[in-house]
């Protein structure tokens, strides 16, 4: 079964465009992922994962790999 | 050199669509030189977009275009470029530099300063502030990108906030509506048919956005905490608008949109103090 990283990864590149896995520890911002898209990716990750991240968790989300660690935790 | 006028007086537009400051000085000065032979290279990237009262909202074009990028990059200052250079895909460096030129260079001809002497602090959220000589300039601005169009909005008091979004069509909207919408507006988006669905998401969406970054929260402020005055959602272009939390604060909302792009302004029309540092009483969301 593939891990949080690799499923994460997988979102990551079809639904954000960004296909280099090592972009998952860059800053959200460095990376180009606007409000729109960061609110439509919650979405995604909620349908992928069933796990519903609210936007009072999701602001302390500074980069992918935040998100990563608190699917997997 | 080109006629200039004051960035802020109405109707006088230069033939590049911008206005700049000392339109009586007989001998202009360096910074004026300055600013009209960056306006000259720069002019082609941005241009003004709409006047609303004393408020200028200039279109920046952010389209590929090595030149005006590279023109871009010798604007900023070393704090900005090492910024730029953090930026891992060409996409946000090129929309970062275009839209800072761009701003640095209407800010120098607002506050008649060189660019040099330009800089920018930022508030507890994020927001920039403009900095002449590192004190707080006269002067308010927000700047927004997306895909291919920029918007610098600027005005000479207040707080203001301006939101583009292209109207792409790879996002769950239905899902996003959820997220951000209350629950009125998203009984209003649920009844919308197709085409004017999507078309309602975003002015509603940047409308929103706009708000919150008039207030200088980001999105520590959960956007379906407040909603959109029901005649904008019907298609009305302007209203007032009130934070239920913040009610002796008016807001005059306008929507920007056009045929290419979704777009939205936010600003205080009467200021009654510098409030750029006054997010509200945030205990109340």
């Amino acid at each position: 079964m593939a891990s949080v990283e690799e499923r994460m990864g997988d979102l990551v590149e079809k639904h954000l465009g960004i296909s280099d896995r090592a972009m998952l520890d860059a800053d959200l911002g460095e990376i180009g992922v606007n409000s729109v898209d960061a609110v439509n990716f919650l979405k995604v990750v909620d349908r992928e994962f069933g796990v519903e991240i609210t936007q009072e968790i999701a602001r302390d989300f500074r980069t992918l790999r935040d998100l990563v660690n608190y699917l997997g935790s | 050199m080109k006629q200039q006028v004051s960035l802020w007086s109405r109707g006088q537009s230069s033939r590049t669509g911008l206005w700049f400051q000392g339109a009586q000085a007989a001998t202009p000065t360096l910074a004026e030189r300055l600013v009209s032979m960056a306006a000259d290279a720069l002019d082609s990237w941005f241009h003004t977009f709409r006047e609303i009262d004393d408020i200028l909202v200039v279109h920046v074009d952010l389209t590929p275009h090595e030149e005006r990028e590279a023109h871009a990059l010798t604007w900023l200052d070393e704090e900005e470029r090492s910024r730029w250079r953090r930026y891992k895909y060409e996409r946000p460096k090129r929309e970062f530099a275009l839209c800072r030129a761009a701003l640095r260079s209407i800010l120098c001809c607002r506050l008649g300063c060189g660019n040099e002497r330009l800089a920018f602090g930022a508030l507890e959220h994020g927001k920039p502030f403009a900095q002449v000589d590192r004190k707080a300039a006269p002067v308010s601005f927000n700047v927004s990108h997306s895909g291919k169009h920029g918007l610098v909005a600027l005005a000479p008091q207040g707080r203001l906030g301006v939101d583009v979004e292209e109207r792409v069509d790879r996002l769950d909207l239905d899902g996003i509506s959820e997220i951000v919408f209350g629950s009125d507006e998203q009984a209003d988006f649920a009844s919308a048919r197709e085409p004017e669905k999507p078309r309602l998401f975003f002015t509603l969406w940047t409308l929103k956005e706009a708000l919150i970054k008039a207030l200088g929260t980001g999105f520590s402020l959960n956007p379906s905490r407040f909603e959109i005055p029901p005649a904008m959602r019907r298609g009305a272009r302007k209203s007032m608008f009130r934070f239920p939390w913040i009610p002796d604060v008016e807001w005059r909302l306008e929507n920007l949109g056009n045929a290419d792009f979704a777009a939205a302004i936010a600003y205080e029309p009467d200021p009654v103090v510098d409030t750029r540092r006054d997010t509200g009483n945030m205990d109340a969301r």
